[in-house]
Protein backbone atom coordinates (compact mmCIF):
# COMPACT_ATOMS: atom_id res chain seq x y z
CA UNK A 1 0.00 0.00 0.00
CA UNK A 2 1.36 3.41 -0.90
CA UNK A 3 2.37 5.37 2.15
CA UNK A 4 0.62 8.71 2.56
CA UNK A 5 2.88 11.68 2.09
CA UNK A 6 2.31 14.51 4.54
CA UNK A 7 3.75 17.73 3.20
CA UNK A 8 6.16 19.26 5.63
CA UNK A 9 6.15 16.29 7.94
CA UNK A 10 9.10 13.99 7.78
CA UNK A 11 7.54 10.62 8.57
CA UNK A 12 4.97 8.93 10.78
CA UNK A 13 7.31 8.71 13.73
CA UNK A 14 8.28 12.35 13.53
CA UNK A 15 4.67 13.35 12.94
CA UNK A 16 3.70 11.47 16.06
CA UNK A 17 6.36 13.30 18.08
CA UNK A 18 5.32 16.69 16.78
CA UNK A 19 1.66 15.86 17.27
CA UNK A 20 2.31 14.91 20.89
CA UNK A 21 3.96 18.27 21.46
CA UNK A 22 1.32 20.29 19.61
CA UNK A 23 -0.26 23.19 21.51
CA UNK A 24 -3.61 22.44 23.14
CA UNK A 25 -6.81 22.57 21.07
CA UNK A 26 -8.55 25.95 21.37
CA UNK A 27 -12.33 25.83 21.76
CA UNK A 28 -12.92 28.73 19.40
CA UNK A 29 -11.60 26.69 16.47
CA UNK A 30 -14.00 23.90 17.37
CA UNK A 31 -16.85 26.42 17.42
CA UNK A 32 -15.79 27.77 14.04
CA UNK A 33 -15.55 24.25 12.60
CA UNK A 34 -19.04 23.50 13.92
CA UNK A 35 -20.43 26.69 12.40
CA UNK A 36 -18.89 25.92 9.01
CA UNK A 37 -20.08 22.35 9.16
CA UNK A 38 -23.65 23.39 9.99
CA UNK A 39 -23.62 26.01 7.23
CA UNK A 40 -22.41 23.50 4.64
CA UNK A 41 -24.85 20.89 5.81
CA UNK A 42 -27.81 23.23 5.56
CA UNK A 43 -26.61 24.86 2.36
CA UNK A 44 -26.20 28.27 3.98
CA UNK A 45 -23.51 30.84 3.40
CA UNK A 46 -20.36 30.04 5.35
CA UNK A 47 -19.58 32.20 8.37
CA UNK A 48 -17.17 35.07 7.69
CA UNK A 49 -13.55 34.07 7.66
CA UNK A 50 -11.17 35.44 10.22
CA UNK A 51 -9.31 38.13 8.44
CA UNK A 52 -5.59 37.84 8.28
CA UNK A 53 -3.98 41.23 8.48
CA UNK A 54 -2.14 40.69 5.25
CA UNK A 55 -3.74 42.74 2.52
CA UNK A 56 -5.23 40.60 -0.18
CA UNK A 57 -5.75 42.08 -3.64
CA UNK A 58 -9.49 41.54 -4.00
CA UNK A 59 -10.25 42.54 -0.47
CA UNK A 60 -8.00 45.56 -0.80
CA UNK A 61 -9.86 46.59 -3.96
CA UNK A 62 -13.21 46.22 -2.20
CA UNK A 63 -11.98 48.19 0.78
CA UNK A 64 -10.56 50.88 -1.48
CA UNK A 65 -13.94 51.22 -3.23
CA UNK A 66 -15.68 51.59 0.12
CA UNK A 67 -13.00 54.01 1.18
CA UNK A 68 -13.92 56.43 -1.60
CA UNK A 69 -17.47 56.53 -0.28
CA UNK A 70 -16.49 56.74 3.35
CA UNK A 71 -13.54 59.09 3.25
CA UNK A 72 -15.66 62.22 2.78
CA UNK A 73 -17.73 61.34 5.83
CA UNK A 74 -14.64 60.49 7.86
CA UNK A 75 -12.79 63.65 6.91
CA UNK A 76 -15.84 65.77 7.70
CA UNK A 77 -16.16 64.20 11.08
CA UNK A 78 -12.47 64.72 11.78
CA UNK A 79 -12.70 68.40 10.97
CA UNK A 80 -15.83 68.68 13.10
CA UNK A 81 -14.35 66.97 16.07
CA UNK A 82 -11.05 68.76 15.49
CA UNK A 83 -9.26 66.11 17.34
CA UNK A 84 -8.96 62.40 17.22
CA UNK A 85 -10.64 59.91 19.41
CA UNK A 86 -8.19 58.19 21.68
CA UNK A 87 -7.45 54.81 20.16
CA UNK A 88 -6.19 52.37 22.68
CA UNK A 89 -3.59 49.71 22.46
CA UNK A 90 -4.39 47.31 25.30
CA UNK A 91 -2.73 48.46 28.47
CA UNK A 92 -1.63 51.79 27.08
CA UNK A 93 -3.07 55.23 27.64
CA UNK A 94 -3.23 57.05 24.33
CA UNK A 95 -3.21 60.83 24.48
CA UNK A 96 -5.96 62.65 22.63
CA UNK A 97 -4.78 64.77 19.75
CA UNK A 98 -5.36 68.46 20.04
CA UNK A 99 -5.60 71.29 17.57
CA UNK A 100 -1.91 72.10 17.69
CA UNK A 101 -0.46 71.75 14.20
CA UNK A 102 2.53 70.12 15.84
CA UNK A 103 0.19 67.43 17.01
CA UNK A 104 2.29 64.53 15.82
CA UNK A 105 3.91 62.95 18.85
CA UNK A 106 2.20 65.64 20.96
CA UNK A 107 2.85 64.01 24.28
CA UNK A 108 5.50 61.52 23.33
CA UNK A 109 9.03 62.09 24.46
CA UNK A 110 10.53 60.66 21.33
CA UNK A 111 14.09 61.37 22.40
CA UNK A 112 13.79 58.96 25.30
CA UNK A 113 11.49 56.44 23.60
CA UNK A 114 12.55 52.96 22.74
CA UNK A 115 12.65 53.11 19.00
CA UNK A 116 13.04 50.43 16.36
CA UNK A 117 12.55 50.85 12.71
CA UNK A 118 12.13 48.78 9.62
CA UNK A 119 12.75 49.90 6.06
CA UNK A 120 10.37 48.36 3.58
CA UNK A 121 10.93 48.26 -0.11
CA UNK A 122 7.54 48.11 -1.74
CA UNK A 123 6.57 47.78 -5.36
CA UNK A 124 9.68 48.24 -7.42
CA UNK A 125 12.08 47.08 -4.73
CA UNK A 126 13.78 43.71 -4.74
CA UNK A 127 11.50 41.01 -3.43
CA UNK A 128 14.02 39.63 -0.98
CA UNK A 129 13.78 42.75 1.10
CA UNK A 130 10.18 41.86 1.79
CA UNK A 131 11.12 38.30 2.62
CA UNK A 132 13.86 39.11 5.07
CA UNK A 133 13.39 42.62 6.39
CA UNK A 134 15.70 43.96 9.03
CA UNK A 135 14.78 45.89 12.12
CA UNK A 136 17.38 48.49 12.94
CA UNK A 137 18.11 50.81 15.81
CA UNK A 138 19.48 54.33 16.06
CA UNK A 139 22.23 55.80 18.17
CA UNK A 140 20.95 58.14 20.92
CA UNK A 141 22.33 61.12 18.99
CA UNK A 142 20.50 60.20 15.80
CA UNK A 143 17.33 59.47 17.75
CA UNK A 144 17.53 62.91 19.33
CA UNK A 145 17.99 64.47 15.89
CA UNK A 146 14.97 62.56 14.60
CA UNK A 147 12.93 63.67 17.60
CA UNK A 148 13.83 67.27 16.90
CA UNK A 149 12.64 67.04 13.31
CA UNK A 150 9.43 65.22 14.11
CA UNK A 151 8.43 67.46 16.97
CA UNK A 152 9.28 70.72 15.25
CA UNK A 153 6.07 72.76 14.81
CA UNK A 154 6.87 73.63 11.21
CA UNK A 155 7.21 70.02 10.22
CA UNK A 156 3.48 69.50 10.15
CA UNK A 157 1.26 71.50 7.86
CA UNK A 158 -2.19 70.62 9.05
CA UNK A 159 -4.27 68.60 11.43
CA UNK A 160 -4.33 64.88 11.26
CA UNK A 161 -7.30 63.02 9.95
CA UNK A 162 -8.25 59.36 9.91
CA UNK A 163 -6.80 57.27 7.15
CA UNK A 164 -8.54 54.41 5.48
CA UNK A 165 -6.96 51.06 6.35
CA UNK A 166 -5.41 50.67 2.90
CA UNK A 167 -5.04 54.26 1.85
CA UNK A 168 -1.48 54.65 3.05
CA UNK A 169 -0.04 51.66 1.27
CA UNK A 170 2.07 52.57 -1.73
CA UNK A 171 2.63 50.31 -4.66
CA UNK A 172 6.05 51.72 -5.49
CA UNK A 173 8.92 53.56 -3.92
CA UNK A 174 10.31 53.35 -0.47
CA UNK A 175 8.58 53.14 2.85
CA UNK A 176 9.94 53.29 6.36
CA UNK A 177 8.26 52.16 9.53
CA UNK A 178 9.21 53.39 12.97
CA UNK A 179 8.08 51.58 16.07
CA UNK A 180 8.01 53.69 19.21
CA UNK A 181 7.51 52.73 22.79
CA UNK A 182 7.17 55.73 25.10
CA UNK A 183 6.52 54.54 28.62
CA UNK A 184 4.19 51.81 27.43
CA UNK A 185 2.44 53.91 24.78
CA UNK A 186 3.20 52.19 21.53
CA UNK A 187 2.73 53.65 18.11
CA UNK A 188 3.92 52.95 14.63
CA UNK A 189 4.79 55.72 12.19
CA UNK A 190 5.01 55.03 8.47
CA UNK A 191 6.78 57.34 6.07
CA UNK A 192 6.17 56.88 2.38
CA UNK A 193 8.40 58.37 -0.26
CA UNK A 194 5.40 59.98 -1.97
CA UNK A 195 5.10 62.22 1.08
CA UNK A 196 2.37 60.30 2.91
CA UNK A 197 2.87 59.74 6.58
CA UNK A 198 0.62 57.88 8.87
CA UNK A 199 0.67 57.09 12.53
CA UNK A 200 -0.86 53.83 13.68
CA UNK A 201 -2.54 53.10 16.97
CA UNK A 202 -3.53 49.46 17.05
CA UNK A 203 -5.63 48.99 13.91
CA UNK A 204 -6.41 52.64 13.33
CA UNK A 205 -4.31 54.95 11.22
CA UNK A 206 -4.08 58.70 11.09
CA UNK A 207 -2.79 60.66 8.17
CA UNK A 208 -0.28 63.38 8.92
CA UNK A 209 0.17 66.06 6.25
CA UNK A 210 3.83 66.98 6.38
CA UNK A 211 6.10 69.42 4.64
CA UNK A 212 7.86 68.43 1.46
CA UNK A 213 11.23 66.86 2.00
CA UNK A 214 10.46 65.31 5.36
CA UNK A 215 10.94 61.82 3.99
CA UNK A 216 14.43 62.66 2.76
CA UNK A 217 15.35 64.27 6.09
CA UNK A 218 14.19 61.24 8.02
CA UNK A 219 15.79 58.84 5.55
CA UNK A 220 19.13 60.62 5.92
CA UNK A 221 19.07 59.95 9.65
CA UNK A 222 17.83 56.40 9.37
CA UNK A 223 20.56 55.57 6.87
CA UNK A 224 23.02 55.78 9.77
CA UNK A 225 21.21 53.14 11.77
CA UNK A 226 22.67 49.88 12.91
CA UNK A 227 20.95 47.04 11.10
CA UNK A 228 19.70 44.18 13.21
CA UNK A 229 19.40 40.63 12.08
CA UNK A 230 17.11 39.71 9.20
CA UNK A 231 13.96 37.84 10.09
CA UNK A 232 11.22 36.16 8.06
CA UNK A 233 8.51 38.49 6.88
CA UNK A 234 5.83 36.46 8.65
CA UNK A 235 7.68 37.00 11.91
CA UNK A 236 7.73 40.72 11.29
CA UNK A 237 4.04 40.70 10.44
CA UNK A 238 3.32 38.83 13.64
CA UNK A 239 5.45 41.31 15.55
CA UNK A 240 3.55 44.20 14.07
CA UNK A 241 0.25 42.64 15.06
CA UNK A 242 1.48 41.51 18.43
CA UNK A 243 3.29 44.72 19.12
CA UNK A 244 4.21 44.04 22.74
CA UNK A 245 6.29 41.12 21.52
CA UNK A 246 8.46 43.22 19.27
CA UNK A 247 11.19 43.91 21.81
CA UNK A 248 11.41 40.20 22.53
CA UNK A 249 11.77 39.44 18.87
CA UNK A 250 14.52 41.92 18.51
CA UNK A 251 16.39 40.50 21.43
CA UNK A 252 16.08 36.80 20.89
CA UNK A 253 19.71 35.84 20.63
CA UNK A 254 21.33 33.79 23.34
CA UNK A 255 24.39 35.07 25.17
CA UNK A 256 27.51 35.04 23.00
CA UNK A 257 29.45 32.95 25.51
CA UNK A 258 28.80 30.53 28.31
CA UNK A 259 30.72 30.86 31.54
CA UNK A 260 29.65 27.44 32.80
CA UNK A 261 32.84 25.66 31.76
CA UNK A 262 35.20 28.61 31.68
CA UNK A 263 37.83 30.00 33.99
CA UNK A 264 37.03 33.67 34.37
CA UNK A 265 39.07 36.74 35.23
CA UNK A 266 37.31 40.05 35.62
CA UNK A 267 38.43 43.62 35.39
CA UNK A 268 35.77 46.02 36.59
CA UNK A 269 35.77 49.79 37.19
CA UNK A 270 35.33 49.10 40.91
CA UNK A 271 38.66 47.30 41.18
CA UNK A 272 40.69 48.47 38.14
CA UNK A 273 43.58 48.20 37.51
CA UNK A 274 43.37 44.97 39.50
CA UNK A 275 42.11 41.76 38.04
CA UNK A 276 39.93 39.34 39.97
CA UNK A 277 39.58 35.60 39.69
CA UNK A 278 35.92 34.63 39.83
CA UNK A 279 34.94 32.08 42.48
CA UNK A 280 32.52 29.32 41.43
CA UNK A 281 29.48 30.85 43.12
CA UNK A 282 30.01 34.19 41.39
CA UNK A 283 30.79 32.49 38.09
CA UNK A 284 27.49 30.56 38.23
CA UNK A 285 25.57 33.71 39.17
CA UNK A 286 27.23 35.61 36.35
CA UNK A 287 26.52 32.79 33.88
CA UNK A 288 22.86 32.91 34.90
CA UNK A 289 22.77 36.70 34.47
CA UNK A 290 24.27 36.45 30.98
CA UNK A 291 21.90 33.65 29.97
CA UNK A 292 18.84 35.45 31.29
CA UNK A 293 19.70 38.64 29.43
CA UNK A 294 18.26 39.30 25.98
CA UNK A 295 20.94 39.85 23.33
CA UNK A 296 20.97 41.02 19.78
CA UNK A 297 23.96 41.00 17.50
CA UNK A 298 24.51 44.19 15.51
CA UNK A 299 27.13 45.32 13.05
CA UNK A 300 30.62 45.74 14.52
CA UNK A 301 32.83 48.39 13.02
CA UNK A 302 35.89 47.82 15.19
CA UNK A 303 35.38 50.65 17.65
CA UNK A 304 34.01 50.54 21.15
CA UNK A 305 32.24 53.36 22.99
CA UNK A 306 33.98 55.39 25.67
CA UNK A 307 32.97 55.01 29.27
CA UNK A 308 33.04 52.44 32.01
CA UNK A 309 33.02 48.74 31.24
CA UNK A 310 33.48 45.32 32.73
CA UNK A 311 35.88 43.04 30.93
CA UNK A 312 35.51 39.30 31.37
CA UNK A 313 38.49 37.20 30.30
CA UNK A 314 37.44 33.61 29.63
CA UNK A 315 39.50 30.48 29.23
CA UNK A 316 37.51 27.45 28.07
CA UNK A 317 39.81 24.46 27.69
CA UNK A 318 42.64 26.68 26.55
CA UNK A 319 40.53 28.80 24.21
CA UNK A 320 40.72 32.38 25.40
CA UNK A 321 38.05 34.94 24.60
CA UNK A 322 36.91 38.24 26.07
CA UNK A 323 33.52 39.75 26.73
CA UNK A 324 33.37 43.49 27.32
CA UNK A 325 30.15 44.77 28.86
CA UNK A 326 29.71 48.52 28.51
CA UNK A 327 27.61 50.78 30.68
CA UNK A 328 25.37 51.75 27.73
CA UNK A 329 24.14 48.16 27.36
CA UNK A 330 26.36 47.21 24.45
CA UNK A 331 28.73 44.27 24.68
CA UNK A 332 31.68 43.15 22.62
CA UNK A 333 32.74 39.54 22.34
CA UNK A 334 36.09 38.71 20.83
CA UNK A 335 37.15 35.19 19.87
CA UNK A 336 40.06 34.25 17.60
CA UNK A 337 40.68 37.93 16.97
CA UNK A 338 37.18 38.40 15.53
CA UNK A 339 34.96 40.95 17.26
CA UNK A 340 31.20 40.78 17.59
CA UNK A 341 29.01 43.58 18.87
CA UNK A 342 25.78 43.05 20.78
CA UNK A 343 23.13 45.22 22.29
CA UNK A 344 21.18 43.99 25.28
CA UNK A 345 17.61 44.69 26.20
CA UNK A 346 16.97 47.45 28.70
CA UNK A 347 14.73 44.95 30.50
CA UNK A 348 17.79 42.96 31.47
CA UNK A 349 20.49 45.49 32.38
CA UNK A 350 23.54 43.32 32.03
CA UNK A 351 26.09 45.96 33.08
CA UNK A 352 24.37 46.36 36.44
CA UNK A 353 24.03 42.59 36.77
CA UNK A 354 27.79 42.10 36.36
CA UNK A 355 28.43 44.96 38.78
CA UNK A 356 26.26 43.30 41.43
CA UNK A 357 27.74 39.86 41.00
CA UNK A 358 31.43 40.70 40.88
CA UNK A 359 32.70 41.47 44.35
CA UNK A 360 35.98 40.83 46.05
CA UNK A 361 35.58 39.41 49.51
CA UNK A 362 39.26 39.72 50.50
CA UNK A 363 41.28 42.66 51.69
CA UNK A 364 41.93 45.36 49.06
CA UNK A 365 45.70 45.01 49.47
CA UNK A 366 45.43 41.38 48.35
CA UNK A 367 44.10 42.35 44.94
CA UNK A 368 46.38 41.39 42.08
CA UNK A 369 47.60 44.25 39.98
CA UNK A 370 47.67 43.90 36.26
CA UNK A 371 50.19 45.65 34.04
CA UNK A 372 47.82 47.95 32.19
CA UNK A 373 50.63 49.17 29.92
CA UNK A 374 51.50 45.69 28.70
CA UNK A 375 51.37 45.41 24.91
CA UNK A 376 49.10 42.37 25.22
CA UNK A 377 46.66 43.20 28.00
CA UNK A 378 44.90 39.83 27.76
CA UNK A 379 48.17 37.96 28.31
CA UNK A 380 49.00 40.30 31.18
CA UNK A 381 45.68 39.47 32.85
CA UNK A 382 46.28 35.74 32.70
CA UNK A 383 49.81 36.32 33.89
CA UNK A 384 48.55 38.27 36.89
CA UNK A 385 46.11 35.51 37.88
CA UNK A 386 47.16 32.32 36.10
CA UNK A 387 44.95 29.32 35.61
CA UNK A 388 44.75 26.91 38.53
CA UNK A 389 46.31 24.14 36.45
CA UNK A 390 49.24 26.38 35.52
CA UNK A 391 49.75 27.24 39.16
CA UNK A 392 49.72 23.55 40.10
CA UNK A 393 52.23 22.67 37.41
CA UNK A 394 54.56 25.39 38.56
CA UNK A 395 54.43 24.28 42.16
CA UNK A 396 55.02 20.57 41.44
CA UNK A 397 58.83 20.71 41.04
CA UNK A 398 59.12 22.69 44.23
CA UNK A 399 57.16 19.98 46.09
CA UNK A 400 59.44 17.28 44.73
CA UNK B 1 -9.79 7.90 22.78
CA UNK B 2 -9.54 5.20 20.10
CA UNK B 3 -10.98 5.50 16.61
CA UNK B 4 -13.54 2.84 17.44
CA UNK B 5 -14.75 4.78 20.49
CA UNK B 6 -14.86 7.98 18.48
CA UNK B 7 -16.92 6.39 15.74
CA UNK B 8 -19.32 4.94 18.28
CA UNK B 9 -19.68 8.30 19.97
CA UNK B 10 -20.19 10.02 16.62
CA UNK B 11 -23.01 7.59 15.90
CA UNK B 12 -24.67 7.82 19.32
CA UNK B 13 -24.16 11.51 20.03
CA UNK B 14 -22.91 13.36 16.94
CA UNK B 15 -22.21 16.68 18.65
CA UNK B 16 -20.17 15.14 21.45
CA UNK B 17 -18.51 12.88 18.91
CA UNK B 18 -17.42 15.83 16.79
CA UNK B 19 -15.99 17.59 19.84
CA UNK B 20 -14.13 14.42 20.83
CA UNK B 21 -12.83 13.98 17.29
CA UNK B 22 -11.61 17.58 17.34
CA UNK B 23 -9.79 17.15 20.65
CA UNK B 24 -8.29 13.82 19.63
CA UNK B 25 -7.04 14.86 16.21
CA UNK B 26 -6.39 18.57 16.66
CA UNK B 27 -2.68 17.96 17.29
CA UNK B 28 -2.23 15.90 14.14
CA UNK B 29 -4.20 18.33 11.99
CA UNK B 30 -2.30 21.28 13.43
CA UNK B 31 1.00 19.55 12.78
CA UNK B 32 0.11 18.86 9.15
CA UNK B 33 -1.35 22.31 8.48
CA UNK B 34 1.48 24.13 10.21
CA UNK B 35 4.06 21.99 8.41
CA UNK B 36 2.62 23.07 5.10
CA UNK B 37 1.78 26.71 5.83
CA UNK B 38 4.44 27.79 8.27
CA UNK B 39 6.34 29.86 5.69
CA UNK B 40 3.37 31.61 4.11
CA UNK B 41 0.63 31.90 6.68
CA UNK B 42 -0.09 33.76 9.83
CA UNK B 43 -1.60 32.14 12.89
CA UNK B 44 -5.14 33.23 11.89
CA UNK B 45 -4.71 31.67 8.45
CA UNK B 46 -3.60 28.40 9.97
CA UNK B 47 -6.49 28.38 12.41
CA UNK B 48 -8.91 29.15 9.60
CA UNK B 49 -7.50 26.24 7.63
CA UNK B 50 -7.77 23.93 10.65
CA UNK B 51 -11.42 24.85 11.13
CA UNK B 52 -11.99 24.13 7.42
CA UNK B 53 -10.37 20.73 7.85
CA UNK B 54 -12.63 19.78 10.72
CA UNK B 55 -15.73 21.11 8.97
CA UNK B 56 -14.83 18.92 5.98
CA UNK B 57 -14.18 15.97 8.26
CA UNK B 58 -17.51 16.33 10.05
CA UNK B 59 -19.27 16.47 6.71
CA UNK B 60 -17.31 13.55 5.29
CA UNK B 61 -18.13 11.41 8.30
CA UNK B 62 -21.81 12.21 7.89
CA UNK B 63 -21.76 11.17 4.26
CA UNK B 64 -19.24 8.34 4.13
CA UNK B 65 -18.52 6.48 7.33
CA UNK B 66 -15.00 5.12 7.53
CA UNK B 67 -13.16 2.78 9.83
CA UNK B 68 -9.79 4.45 9.27
CA UNK B 69 -10.22 7.84 10.87
CA UNK B 70 -6.52 8.67 11.02
CA UNK B 71 -6.03 8.22 7.31
CA UNK B 72 -9.10 10.31 6.55
CA UNK B 73 -7.89 13.07 8.87
CA UNK B 74 -4.43 13.09 7.29
CA UNK B 75 -5.78 13.17 3.76
CA UNK B 76 -8.29 15.94 4.37
CA UNK B 77 -5.79 17.98 6.36
CA UNK B 78 -3.02 17.75 3.80
CA UNK B 79 -5.37 18.56 0.90
CA UNK B 80 -6.87 21.53 2.69
CA UNK B 81 -3.41 22.74 3.71
CA UNK B 82 -2.17 22.56 0.14
CA UNK B 83 -5.22 24.51 -1.05
CA UNK B 84 -4.63 27.14 1.59
CA UNK B 85 -0.95 27.26 0.73
CA UNK B 86 -1.78 27.89 -2.93
CA UNK B 87 -4.24 30.64 -2.07
CA UNK B 88 -1.94 32.36 0.39
CA UNK B 89 1.09 32.11 -1.86
CA UNK B 90 -0.90 33.66 -4.68
CA UNK B 91 -2.30 36.47 -2.56
CA UNK B 92 1.15 37.06 -1.12
CA UNK B 93 2.32 37.94 -4.62
CA UNK B 94 4.71 35.09 -5.01
CA UNK B 95 5.26 32.84 -7.94
CA UNK B 96 5.22 29.24 -6.86
CA UNK B 97 7.95 27.17 -8.47
CA UNK B 98 6.71 23.85 -9.78
CA UNK B 99 9.24 21.91 -7.79
CA UNK B 100 7.85 23.42 -4.58
CA UNK B 101 4.45 21.90 -5.22
CA UNK B 102 4.47 18.74 -3.18
CA UNK B 103 1.73 17.01 -5.10
CA UNK B 104 3.46 17.67 -8.40
CA UNK B 105 6.79 16.09 -7.51
CA UNK B 106 7.16 12.42 -8.15
CA UNK B 107 8.07 11.66 -4.56
CA UNK B 108 10.21 8.87 -5.93
CA UNK B 109 13.61 9.87 -4.64
CA UNK B 110 13.97 7.19 -1.98
CA UNK B 111 17.60 7.98 -1.11
CA UNK B 112 17.06 11.68 -0.45
CA UNK B 113 13.74 11.08 1.28
CA UNK B 114 15.23 8.39 3.50
CA UNK B 115 18.21 10.56 4.42
CA UNK B 116 16.05 13.57 5.23
CA UNK B 117 13.66 11.44 7.19
CA UNK B 118 16.51 9.82 9.12
CA UNK B 119 18.08 13.16 10.00
CA UNK B 120 14.76 14.62 11.13
CA UNK B 121 13.86 11.55 13.14
CA UNK B 122 17.29 11.59 14.71
CA UNK B 123 16.94 15.25 15.62
CA UNK B 124 13.52 14.63 17.16
CA UNK B 125 14.96 11.69 19.12
CA UNK B 126 17.68 13.98 20.44
CA UNK B 127 15.12 16.64 21.35
CA UNK B 128 13.02 14.04 23.18
CA UNK B 129 16.13 12.98 25.08
CA UNK B 130 16.36 16.49 26.52
CA UNK B 131 13.41 15.58 28.73
CA UNK B 132 10.52 17.80 29.73
CA UNK B 133 9.86 20.66 29.66
CA UNK B 134 12.91 21.37 27.48
CA UNK B 135 11.76 19.15 24.61
CA UNK B 136 8.40 20.90 24.48
CA UNK B 137 10.06 24.32 24.70
CA UNK B 138 12.39 23.55 21.78
CA UNK B 139 9.59 22.15 19.60
CA UNK B 140 7.21 24.98 20.41
CA UNK B 141 9.88 27.58 19.72
CA UNK B 142 11.39 26.21 16.53
CA UNK B 143 8.65 24.08 14.98
CA UNK B 144 5.48 25.79 16.14
CA UNK B 145 7.18 29.22 16.21
CA UNK B 146 5.76 30.32 19.54
CA UNK B 147 7.64 33.07 21.34
CA UNK B 148 9.00 32.87 24.86
CA UNK B 149 6.01 34.71 26.32
CA UNK B 150 3.49 32.30 24.80
CA UNK B 151 5.49 29.26 25.83
CA UNK B 152 5.90 30.66 29.33
CA UNK B 153 2.16 31.23 29.66
CA UNK B 154 1.35 27.69 28.54
CA UNK B 155 3.95 26.07 30.77
CA UNK B 156 3.35 28.36 33.75
CA UNK B 157 6.90 29.68 33.67
CA UNK B 158 8.51 33.09 33.35
CA UNK B 159 9.64 34.18 29.86
CA UNK B 160 13.18 34.66 31.14
CA UNK B 161 13.17 31.10 32.48
CA UNK B 162 11.96 29.82 29.11
CA UNK B 163 14.73 31.67 27.33
CA UNK B 164 17.28 30.36 29.77
CA UNK B 165 16.04 26.78 29.42
CA UNK B 166 16.00 27.15 25.65
CA UNK B 167 19.54 28.38 25.60
CA UNK B 168 20.75 25.51 27.76
CA UNK B 169 18.69 22.97 25.83
CA UNK B 170 20.25 24.09 22.56
CA UNK B 171 23.69 23.81 24.04
CA UNK B 172 22.94 20.33 25.33
CA UNK B 173 21.43 19.36 21.99
CA UNK B 174 24.47 20.63 20.14
CA UNK B 175 26.71 18.63 22.46
CA UNK B 176 24.66 15.47 21.99
CA UNK B 177 24.68 15.76 18.21
CA UNK B 178 28.38 16.62 18.09
CA UNK B 179 29.18 13.60 20.23
CA UNK B 180 27.14 11.33 17.98
CA UNK B 181 28.71 12.82 14.87
CA UNK B 182 32.14 11.92 16.23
Amino acid sequence: MKKLHFPGIPDDKAAARLTEAAPPAPDDILRRSEAKYQAKKEGLAPPPRVRSTRTRPLRAAAIAACAVLMSGVAAGMAVYLHRARPVSTPGAVVPAYDADPAWAFPKLDLASARLYFLVDQLGDGPAHMMDTPVFSTLTPEDQAALAEILTHPETWEDLAHPLDPDQGIMMGGRAMRLYLDCDGLRTEVRFYSDGKICQVYGRERWYIPAQDGLFEEVAAILDNAQPGRPMPFQTVEAAIEDWPELPHLLFDVTAPCDLADAEVRVMTPAYAPCVLPLPDAQRVALADALTAAAWREVAYEGTEPDGERHILYLDTDGVRTTLTVCADGTAFYTADGVGHRYVTSADTPIYEAVHEVVTYPGAPEDLLLCDMDAPDLEAAVWEAVPLETETTEETLPATE
Amino acid sequence: MTDEMLLTLLYQSPEEGRAALFRTYYGLVYTIVHGRLRHVAKREDEEECISDVFADLFLALDETPTDDLRRLVCTVASRRAIDAWRTLSRSFGRTVPLEDMPEMTSGEDPAAAAEKSAVQSHLLDAIAALGEPDATIVIWRYWYERNATEIAAALHMKPAAVRKRLSRALKTLRGMLDKEAL
